[in-house]
């Protein structure tokens, strides 16, 4: 059997927060949202 | 929305988990971006905030996203290129380049609007996300291919080279070897008797 693969804690992690990020349960990047503009829908 | 493909949206937003809408996400936004796997993630965060703000300009865009004028040049170049975005033309003879109306249109702005769905339709939302996505890489330039593979692995929680092929993006096979050597020369993925 091969060598297997895994991601890092902080990877499942930070994973976890693009997740959230995408529902909308916080902002994943607080200060470039001003910068980008998207504070609306 | 194409009635055909917003069933198959819902359908794959009722029946997967948080990790797996990840990756259709980013297999939207590759299709978005010509189907190019290879694209930066930096040319989709464009992307977005064109169809986000359309009409915007590329002076605009630098100004929201912090991104320097070369790379900007060259993706805004990439995209009309590739029929992601039109130039508005009455604005376009003798203006400043960084200066002409821009718009999302075709497969990209069709694509953009099924990666939403999973965004709670909100490009702040889908920002967030690639924003997070970009920051956990130390290389500078990193693709939807290797977020793609990351993605998997999280999904699969351990997994062989080949298992991680198989859920990233075809392409010659030399591609994905170098991307997946490049996430674990980054500390992104380890082997299992590195722990």
């Amino acid at each position: 059997m091969g060598i297997k693969l895994r991601p890092t804690p902080a990877v499942n992690e930070a994973l976890m927060r693009a997740a959230d990020g995408l529902a909308g349960l916080h902002s994943a990047a607080p200060a470039a949202n001003a910068v980008l503009g998207l504070d609306h829908k | 929305m194409n009635q055909v493909a917003g069933l198959k949206t819902l359908h794959a937003a009722a029946s997967t988990n948080l990790v797996q809408r990840m990756g259709l996400v980013l297999d939207h936004l590759v299709s978005a971006l010509g189907e190019d796997p290879s694209a930066p993630l930096r040319r989709a965060q464009i992307l977005v905030d064109i169809d986000a703000h359309p009409g915007t300009t590329q002076s605009e865009i630098m100004d929201r996203l912090a991104i320097p004028k070369s790379t900007m040049n060259r993706e805004i170049e990439w995209l009309y290129d590739h029929g992601c975005i039109v130039r508005q033309m009455s604005f376009s003879r003798g203006a400043d380049g960084r200066s002409v109306p821009l718009e999302t249109l075709g497969y990209a702005k069709k694509n953009l609007e099924l990666a939403l769905h999973y965004a709670d339709h909100s490009y702040n939302n889908l920002q967030n996300f690639l924003e997070c996505i970009i920051r956990m890489f130390t290389d500078p330039k990193p693709t939807l291919r290797d977020a793609k593979i990351l993605v998997a692995a999280a999904d699969l929680g351990e997994a062989s080279r080949q298992e991680l092929f198989a859920r990233s993006y075809n392409g010659p096979p030399t591609t994905n070897a170098r991307a997946l050597e490049s996430l674990m020369e980054q500390g992104l993925l380890v082997s299992k008797s590195e722990e």
